[in-house]
């Protein structure tokens, strides 16, 4: 058996947080900056890993949804050209249904829907429905956004991380 | 199950091609300087990782340099690296030389800084304009001065520029601890000290007269009554979308057609500080006084509102302890910032322009974290990627929150 990957997390922290820093005084102010910000980030991968699939997952399911009402919205104007996002919405179905899914997979997914529909952003401009399209972008990205601030609180940037809602990746996509 | 590859965005821009550079070059026109700043840091991505640079190397380069600059062999002794900032690598040194009068027999210590360039960097930027933005604002607000140059590398490995030293720091040193000027906090005593000072440079920087060149010979000079010059701005800011994000964003690039659509005509051309905001000043703490005005890369020449909600920006917020003012780059509420800004500069500020930059700064920031500094981390490029790691992970922050503001403005 070998230790789970948050314990080795938690004892390169503990190494770090109270042996190797409390060694570094006097040492130059960027190598103690270097050290806690590694630290951060040490702690950041401990406290999300556990739960990443279900935030891909849910990501995912997110600009599924998005890319379903965008299709929805150009259905009903004439001649708007949909650049294949209809595609998207079996295979990101297909996807979620997978047992065999794996985390990376999600990712390249999610990166790939953003990159069309940023790209129908573009074609869009002088349509009809372009300020439909832009307007429903934005009310969409609002909630997805959130739930990335969520994912990165462990980095400690929030004003009041007090005042954020429950992620929706803590029930199963 | 794992898709089958295929070539994607991320190979193209870790990796980019000719014809992928200049194409992005004549979709968003910029500034000529910008443009060569740009497309350097593109054919550079192509070439050698970045190493590690010793202190030798700088010692050794930076005598070349100011000997090549005054004319007689110098010596560099107690280098040190130089902590703060998130982009540059900056030596601190004592110089042994003549003195500025250069007189044979003078032996004369200065303590200097080198700052030089790495392969990549959050803000890339031109040595050359930093170098003569320091030089104009001299005399008009504390800043370092700036002594010599190395625009094209040719003594070092990458480009810098030699400046005076400038005492004080740049955090309070109970808070020693925070990235400089994110969400920082320097006390009701310190604050009710610096927070004037910080409205008095600011208004100085705009006021002062912008010359003709060669003065900041390398900043294109806008026309009043003309947005082209913001137009401009907005094409860099999506230039370095294009070239270094590690995924696409669909608000961004609606956000793009809205701030070129709506670029509001400049009515007065100031010197734009760029990054003016808590953290990127120097101070004694012990007098309560602004020692230097320092970080002056992204400097152009402007509106005066862009600075204003720059300093304004939610990343370089706290609340005072009252628990529920919120003070704009540690020191006012943001009406009180601007109310003292009119009042001390004799400049009008513009509502409308304010909404404009407040989307602008927001946007520029989404682009810097989620693009240039996560850019900047994946190609190893610099000598603080853990830094630069950190930050990119205030990219989302960022991006809902330009999110929320523009749908505030524009509803």
């Amino acid at each position: 058996m070998i230790q789970a990957f948050e314990t080795q997390l938690q004892v390169v922290q503990r190494a770090l947080s109270e042996v190797v820093l409390p060694a570094l005084t006097g040492a130059s102010g960027h190598v103690i900056e270097q050290l806690h910000l590694s630290m951060a980030a040490v702690g950041f991968m401990q406290q999300r890993m556990p739960h990443a699939r279900r935030y891909y997952r849910q990501t995912v399911a997110s600009y599924l949804d998005m890319a379903a009402a965008i299709v929805t919205l150009l259905a009903d104007h004439a001649g708007a050209d949909g650049n294949g996002l209809e595609t998207f919405i079996p295979r990101g179905r297909a996807l979620l249904d997978s047992p065999l899914a794996e985390d990376a997979d999600y990712c390249r997914f999610t990166g790939e829907v953003r990159a069309a529909i940023s790209g129908l952003v573009e074609t869009a401009q002088g349509r009809g429905y372009e300020a439909a399209l832009d307007a429903l972008i934005m009310d969409r990205s609002g909630p997805i956004l959130l739930q990335e601030r969520i994912w990165c609180l462990p980095l400690g940037f929030e004003l009041r991380p007090e005042d954020l809602p429950a992620p929706d990746w803590a029930a199963p996509a | 199950m794992t898709m089958p590859y295929t070539a994607t965005d991320e190979d193209v821009r870790q990796h980019p091609s000719a014809a992928f550079i200049e194409g992005i070059r004549a979709r968003f026109p910029t500034e000529r300087e910008i443009d060569v700043v740009l497309t350097r840091k593109m054919h550079r991505r192509n070439g050698p990782s970045f190493q590690a640079v010793s202190l030798e190397t700088l010692v050794s380069g930076g005598e070349r340099l100011i000997a090549d600059q005054v004319g007689y062999p110098v010596t560099i002794t107690d280098a040190q690296w130089l902590s703060g900032g998130a982009s540059k690598l900056q030596m601190l040194f004592h110089l042994h030389w003549r003195g500025d009068r250069g007189a044979a027999d003078a032996q004369v210590v200065t303590p200097l800084v080198l700052r030089m360039e790495t392969a990549a960097s959050v803000t890339e930027s031109s040595r050359r304009r930093e170098f003569e933005v320091i030089r104009a604002v001299e005399g008009a607000v504390p800043v370092p001065h700036a002594f010599w140059m190395d625009p094209g590398a040719a003594f070092l490995p990458y480009p810098a520029m030699v400046y005076g030293f400038a005492s004080g720091s740049a955090k309070p040193s109970y808070d020693a601890g925070k990235v400089s000027g994110l969400g920082q906090n320097y006390g009701p005593a310190l604050r009710a000290q610096l927070a004037p000072q910080f409205v008095e440079y600011l208004s100085r920087i705009h006021n002062l007269p912008i010359g003709d060149a060669p003065v900041l010979a390398s900043f294109d000079r806008p026309v009043v009554g003309s947005n082209a010059s913001v137009i401009r701005q907005v094409n860099a800011v999506r230039r370095i979308w294009e070239e270094d994000r590690v995924e696409e964003e669909p608000l961004m690039a609606v956000v793009y057609k809205w701030l070129i659509r709506n670029a509001p005509p400049i009515d007065r051309i100031s010197l734009v500080h760029g990054d003016y905001r808590s953290g990127n000043f120097m101070f004694d703490e012990a007098q309560g006084q602004i020692t230097a005005v320092l970080d002056w890369e992204g400097a152009v020449l402007g509106d005066r509102h862009q600075d204003l909600t720059y300093a304004a920006l939610p990343l370089f917020q706290h609340y005072a302890e009252d628990n529920e003012t919120i003070l704009v780059s540690g020191m006012m509420a943001e009406a009180d910032l601007l109310a003292a800004y009119e009042r001390v500069s004799g400049l009008p500020v513009d509502p409308d322009r304010i909404r404009y930059f407040g989307v602008f700064n927001r946007y520029l920031v989404s682009m810097l974290l989620l693009a240039a500094s996560a850019r900047a981390t994946r190609c190893a490029a610099t000598h603080q990627d853990v830094l630069l790691n950190h930050v990119s992970g205030m990219g989302y922050l960022a991006l809902s929150e330009l999110c929320d503001y523009f749908r505030s403005i524009t509803a």
